[in-house]
């Protein structure tokens, strides 16, 4: 997932687009270190010391992980669970909703 | 319905056409088919046909005819139902000689076949009764059979694969001994037996089938419905039926469940619908894993008024890993992909 959502991220920071995490893992330290070495550069919420099981998963009745979201620019949600290219396809779709054509493309080994 | 005295007040109150109303070319012809159509009732046919066929009332004088299906027939008045899907219910008194006549035989009919229901279900029953000496013996044939493959098998793996077959031929034999009586005890502890036991194919569809056409009133299934619910069509045929509340409970909150996995707004109403009916009456009643129905059911409804496709995602207040606070709805304007993720 990372270097997908890196590469995402990276070809999109100049739209008004922003990918938001909400992290799992238990140790907030660790996880703060983690995703420093692994170039994780979006922000994410942290769902607390009960991981999985923390506030905010709970009230977005998460059950699988990694979980998708993707919302419009009124925070309407209008794609779940979309991953690879559904999920660049569900973003641009969104961006040429507000007048931004995008053309999402990968590397080869960015996009595994 | 109550009777009315007067015949002319009776047949305007039931919409047919009131006296003063003109007869228009469509009402001659109409008329020419209702003389058709009482020559044959009169001369004709010796067994009426019950079906939903429409044919042509006849008041007493004649003079007024429409052409309906009989929905139900009660003691003084027989419901109609008319071309245009309305219904009526006209008084016996009211009708011509060949209707009354039609109506005798229909309730006769209708008396006989009752009665027939009633006496094929009571010796299906008694049937099933006897067939328990038989059944027995077909169980103790498995178990003995289970035993040596138990016995004679290495692991468990290889104990299952051997298990199947003979669960899939018990399961015919079963089916087959209570084939004659659905509707018993003992085909009730056979359907039971064949989906416990995990039959596959056929047998199990049959088992399913049986279960809820015979017994979806009877708490016995409850452990089952899970199985039954695969099956979407099977599912809402037991929600319909069920008249146990623990049954009911179950199967509706079931059915709201695999009704919002799709995620179709076009659904939505009627999910809202269940859970809404699971909260308010079948919230105390729990699943097979003994959850209750209505914390479970208020989340769902949570789930589908706010984490659907077209609703405004809730908002999440709470910090970054840094411990910096933030809000989700701090990015309005943006598109957001939001990914729960974890790296355990």
């Amino acid at each position: 997932m990372y270097p997908h959502e890196r590469s995402l991220v990276k070809q999109l920071s100049d739209k008004p687009f922003s990918l938001i995490g909400v992290n799992s893992d238990k140790d907030v330290n660790e996880i703060r270190e983690v995703s420093r070495a692994k170039n994780i550069s979006w922000r994410s919420f942290w769902n607390g010391p009960e991981g999985t099981g923390g506030a905010i998963s709970r009230a977005w009745r998460v059950r699988g992980w990694p979980t998708i979201y993707v919302l419009d620019k009124d925070g309407v949600i209008r794609f779940k669970n979309v991953r690879g290219a559904a999920m660049d396809e569900a973003v641009a779709s969104l961006l040429a909703e507000m007048g931004h054509e995008v053309k999402i493309t990968h590397e080869d080994h960015d996009a595994e | 319905m109550t009777q009315e005295l007067t015949p002319k007040i009776e047949l305007h109150r039931v919409g047919w056409p009131p006296r003063h109303r003109p007869v228009s070319r469509w009402s001659i012809s109409r008329w020419q088919i209702t003389l058709a159509t009482l020559f044959v009732i009169c001369c004709g046919v010796t067994a009426p046909s019950w079906s939903q066929e429409a044919r042509t009332w006849t008041n007493a004088s004649g003079k007024f005819s429409v052409e309906a299906t009989i929905k139900e027939l009660k003691r003084d008045s027989v419901v109609l139902i008319l071309a245009d899907g309305t219904e009526r219910t006209v008084a016996l008194d009211q009708l011509s000689e060949a209707d009354r006549r039609y109506a005798a035989d229909y309730r006769k009919t209708m008396l006989a076949e009752n009665a027939a229901k009633k006496k094929a279900a009571a010796e299906s029953k008694q049937r099933g009764e006897d067939l328990k000496d038989e059944l027995q013996s077909i169980l103790d044939s498995f178990n003995q059979r289970e035993e040596q493959l138990k016995q004679s098998g290495t692991d468990a793996a290889q104990i299952r694969n051997a298990r199947q077959p003979l669960v899939q031929e018990t399961s015919q034999q079963l089916l087959k001994l209570v084939e004659a009586v659905p509707q018993s005890e003992v085909a009730r502890d056979v359907y039971i037996w064949v989906v416990r036991n995990g039959a596959q194919g056929t047998e199990a569809a049959t088992a399913i089938e049986a279960l809820v056409q015979h017994f979806a009133d009877s708490p016995e299934i409850l452990p089952f419905i899970g199985l039954i619910a695969r099956d979407l069509a099977m599912l809402e045929k037991l929600q319909s039926k069920a008249k146990d509340k623990a049954v009911k409970g179950v199967a509706t909150f079931m059915l709201a469940r695999q009704l919002s996995s799709a995620d179709n707004p076009a659904l939505e109403e009627r999910v809202l619908k269940l859970l809404n009916e699971v909260i308010s009456k079948y919230a105390d009643v729990s699943d097979s894993a003994r959850r209750p129905l209505g914390p479970q059911a208020e989340r769902l409804l949570f789930a589908v008024e706010n984490l659907s496709i077209g609703k405004v995602a809730p908002d999440i207040i709470g910090s970054d890993l840094d411990g910096v606070a933030f809000k989700l709805s701090d990015y309005r304007g943006k598109v957001v992909v939001l990914d729960f993720w974890g790296d355990w």
